[in-house]
Formats: C-alpha cells, sequence, structure tokens
C-alpha cells in the first residue's frame, strides 16, 4: 500500500476521522463554518488585491491596507486549515483519488508561493510607492495572480463535491 | 395543485430551467459563481458593518467606507441573484415545500429591510457621527447585517442537502 495512501487510510480510521464520517449533521456544520472562513480569508485577500491592481482602494496607501486586512486574511485562513483538515480527515481516502482535489491543493500552494514571493520581493519596497495610485508591475501582477487563483480555489472546493 | 405551485413546476420546464436540470455541469458551475458572488457580498457588507460597529477602520469616516464598499455589495447582490434565480429554477418544485428555503428567503428580506432602514434613519444624519463613534443605531445595524448575511449563507449550505436528500415531490 502507498505511504500517502495508508496515511490517508489512518486519519479516516481515528475517532476525528470517523465521528465526523458517521455523524449527519458535522459535515455540512464544519462546511458551513468552512465558507464562513472562505469569505474572510477571500473577502481580505480581494481588497488587498485590488489595491495592488491600482482597481480599488487608492486613497489608501499600500503599507494601510495590508496593515488593515493582513490580520483578518491570516484569521480566514487559520479557520480554512482547520476546517479543511476536519473536512479532509473525514473522507481522506475518497481525497486520496480525486483530481480535482490534487488541482485545489496545487492551486492554494501556488496562491501562498505567490505571497510569499511578493512580500520578499516587491514589499520589501514598499516605502518608495505605496503612495502611487499604481502599484509597480510585479506587485499589481501578484495582486492579479492572488485573484485569480483563490477565486479558482473557490470553484475547484466547491467542484470536489461533484468530483 | 397552488397557483405558486403550478408556477415554480413552470420555471423548471422552462428552457432555462431545463437545460440547467439536463447539463450536468452547469449546475455546479452556477453553484460556484454563487459561492464566489457571496464573497463580494459579504465580505463587503461585512466591512462595512464592522466600521459601523466601531471596530474595524475607526479612522476612516463612515460615508467614506460605505462609498467604497457598497458599489462591490452591490456588484456581489446582483450576482446572487442572477446566479440564485438560475439554481432555483433548476429545481423549483423542490425549494416550493422546503423550510431551510423559506428560511434562507426570509433571512434576505430582513437583512434588506435592515440596510433600508437605517438608510432611511439614522444614516440620512450621518453627516453628525461620520467621523466619531457611531450611534446605538448604527452599531446595531452593522451587527444585525453580519449576523444576518453569514445566516444567509449557512441556511444556502443546509438547501443544499435537504434538496439533495428530498426526492422529486409529484405534482399535488
Amino acid at each position: 500500500m502507498h505511504t500517502l495512501y495508508s496515511l490517508c487510510f489512518w486519519l479516516e480510521n481515528t475517532s476525528m476521522g470517523s465521528s465526523i464520517h458517521n455523524s449527519t449533521w458535522m459535515f455540512p456544520l464544519i462546511e458551513t463554518a468552512h465558507l464562513f472562513g472562505v469569505v474572510i480569508l477571500v473577502g481580505a485577500a480581494t481588497v488587498l488585491d485590488l489595491r495592488l491592481m491600482g482597481v480599488a482602494f487608492k486613497d489608501y496607501t499600500v503599507s494601510m491596507v495590508a496593515g488593515r486586512f493582513l490580520p483578518w486574511i491570516w484569521a480566514g485562513f487559520v479557520v480554512q486549515v482547520v476546517t479543511g483538515i476536519l473536512l479532509f480527515s473525514s473522507e481522506a481516502t475518497k481525497m486520496y483519488g480525486s483530481d480535482v482535489f490534487r488541482v485545489k491543493m496545487l492551486l492554494i500552494a501556488a496562491a501562498g508561493l505567490n505571497a510569499l514571493v511578493f512580500h520578499v520581493l516587491a514589499y520589501r519596497s514598499v516605502g518608495t510607492w505605496e503612495k502611487d495610485p499604481v502599484a509597480p508591475l510585479s506587485a499589481r501582477f501578484a495582486g492579479t495572480f492572488s485573484i485569480l487563483l483563490w477565486f479558482g480555489i473557490v470553484g475547484a472546493g466547491r467542484w470536489i463535491a461533484y468530483s | 395543485m397552488t397557483p405558486a405551485y403550478a408556477f415554480f413546476h413552470w420555471l423548471t420546464q422552462t428552457y432555462i430551467g431545463a437545460t440547467m436540470q439536463g447539463n450536468a455541469y452547469l449546475f455546479p458551475t452556477v453553484e460556484a459563481l454563487h459561492i464566489m458572488g457571496s464573497v463580494a457580498l459579504v465580505a463587503s457588507t461585512s466591512i462595512l458593518s464592522l466600521r459601523l460597529a466601531g471596530l474595524f477602520l475607526r479612522e476612516i469616516p463612515v460615508s467614506k467606507v460605505a462609498s467604497q464598499f457598497l458599489p462591490w455589495a452591490w456588484l456581489g447582490f446582483g450576482c446572487q441573484v442572477v446566479t440564485g434565480i438560475l439554481l432555483f429554477m433548476s429545481e423549483a418544485t423542490q425549494a416550493y415545500a422546503n423550510v431551510i428555503f423559506q428560511v434562507k428567503m426570509a433571512l434576505i428580506v430582513l437583512a434588506g429591510i435592515n440596510a433600508l432602514v437605517f438608510h432611511q434613519t439614522v444614516y440620512r444624519r450621518v453627516k453628525t457621527w461620520d467621523a466619531s463613534n457611531p450611534p446605538f443605531s448604527a452599531k446595531f445595524a452593522g451587527y444585525a447585517s453580519i449576523v444576518l448575511w453569514f445566516a444567509v449563507i449557512a441556511a444556502g449550505r443546509w438547501l443544499n442537502s435537504s434538496i439533495a436528500n428530498s426526492p422529486m415531490p409529484m405534482p399535488k
């Protein structure tokens, strides 16, 4: 048996995985919390992305928008990780074989990488361009990419249920 | 058959309703767009609501937060109405007697009334409290809006499983 598959099998048979799996109301309840987390994470990330793209909120400096919305992005992200792990644990072996689930995880990794690259490159010099209504190309690119990736992740999440 | 049921049944038989049911990819795609629209609508209204509650963006005047985020809320609302009607048309007869569907619609109406009352009363005098701590009625409208919109999302999630578990009802 493949190591990754046996890990999924083990997770699904832990008391956490099996109690969510065997309960009729726990899965939809956790899914509801996962949807609340989407609004917080993707909503807050999109505000920052739109500012980086120069599409909206141009009256505010980039660092002000980042300072106000990054705590919400992180709070939403934590909600998504916790609820996502709970949902995954209840159907881990099914997810092991799901192409849509793999696409969703790859998109999340890409969104994380995009944010990381933005932080260590363009955001380092934010003091020199943060008052400009239009951010440098790399920042606009990071914002556009982030919106496309996060909404792609939301779409993939919906499709997992049908795969 | 009641007139309302006859109308709902007719909706499912229209070109749009029938196409939505006949295509395996269309329903999940429209559902995905409905979730994306909920991000635009509920995140934008919640940002304004948090400002009204005095919990967020306190150094920015309320009228400015409203003018910058309400266009996005309306964009999200437009998306939700269009995608919501498409989803409804494909399963209108199942939604007909569904209590959770009725609860979701009632919550949306309440959220609308809350926003309307706020706009017609305390927001009329926004210039007098724009930069300060919002009055109690504005805070109340903010908290109520957050609770109602997140409850609408929760009802939407439960509607999905309650309709999936209900057999197609026969016309009565």
